[in-house]
């Protein structure tokens, strides 16, 4: 269903997005999607905030490219600012996750029995309510280095600080988290491989 | 801890990384590309109104340029039905070669030797249509020219000062680039209209 990937740097086929090249788009689309919307599902907590998010993202590039500079940083860094941005505005707006059907369903078939995957949903449960407690500014940083591993600098161009204030965040987000987490290593509910 | 910041190798961090891997992220859902289809094809079909509004009015634009020229043939035409009190067919000067031809049969001349003419069907000749008033007007035209000396082609006509009537005019010595290379007589052919100066062919050629 889907077409062969196509060659061309993002510049290319945005480019070609302009001049009304769909594939181009849906191109650009899957090479960051993932990224996209992994950071938002973290920021939010939330499916449809994270799919909300992504959408808008690529639409806003859809709708104006000339927002983006090639000179000033990567498209994935763009777009990670872009998600960064809309995922604040979510979080301010009081989006919470839907109580049901929120956690993902990605064993069905074979895989783990029900009783591990009760498990994992908790451990994920834990995580995920870990973070949320984090303030945004926190939150965001760390993300950004422990799940995308971005590096320093790229950290600061998406959340517009600099280099020293993003490793003030990412220390003091470190601790409150391990603070947080410690009391679930403790009584198992938690491994730390 | 600094040295945990920088390298990101730490014992620490390690442990916490494994902690967060625990929370995995599903991928993002096929309908988020269905969405940004829809979303393209809006945004592609939300030009074409534009396109067009941009070649109607153009057509439009061109319709009224048209219908402005029409309305300025208009004004030119005569407005009334007033019918003109002269039609004038420009006369066709006949072939000054095959005339010159017949009054020197023996001369040499370098006029271009034209060619027969094929006969055919005569081109119509555009018919002249005189406003009324014009033709007085240019009668007296005609009159006030016709004791005008014309000067031969090439040349000036030198400076005539004015005197009384009786007495024959000054004319100035002409300068020397007024002087015509070839020096001729010229003849005047008033035989037609408008007048027709030529060199008069001489025996010493």
């Amino acid at each position: 269903m889907s077409a062969l990937p196509r060659v061309g740097t993002d510049e290319e086929l945005l480019r070609a997005t302009a001049d009304g090249d769909e594939e181009a788009f849906l191109e650009i689309y899957r090479r960051y999607r993932d990224r996209v919307y992994r950071f938002a599902y973290r920021m939010t907590g939330s499916a449809d905030a994270a799919r909300d998010v992504t959408h808008t993202c690529f639409a806003s590039l859809l709708e104006s490219p000339s927002r983006y500079d090639g000179r000033r940083a990567g498209l994935g860094t763009y777009l990670c600012t872009a998600a960064r941005n809309q995922s604040l505005r979510h979080a301010s707006q009081g989006w919470r996750e839907r109580p049901a059907g929120t956690l993902p369903d990605l064993r069905q078939g074979g895989g783990p029995g029900p009783l591990e995957r009760v498990l994992e949903d908790e451990r994920a449960r834990i995580v995920r309510k870990a973070l949320s407690s984090l303030a945004p500014l926190h939150r965001e940083v760390l993300i950004l280095a422990e799940y995308e591993e971005l590096d320093l600098a790229t950290i600061a161009e998406v959340v517009g600080a600099e280099v020293g204030a993003v490793k003030v965040r990412l220390h003091r987000a470190r601790r409150k988290l391990r603070a947080v987490l410690e009391v679930h290593v403790r009584n198992g509910a938690l491994s730390v491989e | 801890m600094k040295a945990d910041l920088r390298s990101g190798d730490g014992p620490e961090r390690e442990g916490l990384r494994s902690i967060l891997r625990q929370w995995d992220v599903p991928a993002p859902p096929p309908e988020i590309e269905e969405d940004l289809r829809r979303t393209f094809g809006r945004r592609r079909a939300k030009g074409r109104p534009v396109l067009w509004l941009t070649l109607a009015a153009a057509a439009v634009l061109a319709a009224l340029a048209v219908w402005r020229v029409e309305v300025g043939e208009r004004a030119v035409t005569p407005a009334s039905p007033e019918r003109p009190v002269a039609a004038a067919t420009p006369i066709r000067p006949a072939p000054t070669v095959e005339r010159a031809r017949s009054r020197h049969p023996d001369s040499v001349m370098a006029f271009p030797v034209q060619r027969p003419r094929r006969p055919g069907p005569a081109p119509r000749e555009a018919e002249v249509v005189v406003e009324p008033g014009q033709g007085r007007l240019l009668a007296e035209l005609e009159g006030k020219l016709r004791g005008v000396r014309q000067a031969a082609p090439g040349t000036s006509i030198p400076w005539i000062a004015d005197g009384p009537a009786d007495q024959p005019a000054t004319i100035a010595a002409a300068e020397a680039a007024d002087v015509p290379r070839y020096e001729g007589e010229w003849e005047t052919v008033e035989a037609e209209w408008p007048y027709v100066h030529r060199s008069r062919p001489t025996g010493g050629r």
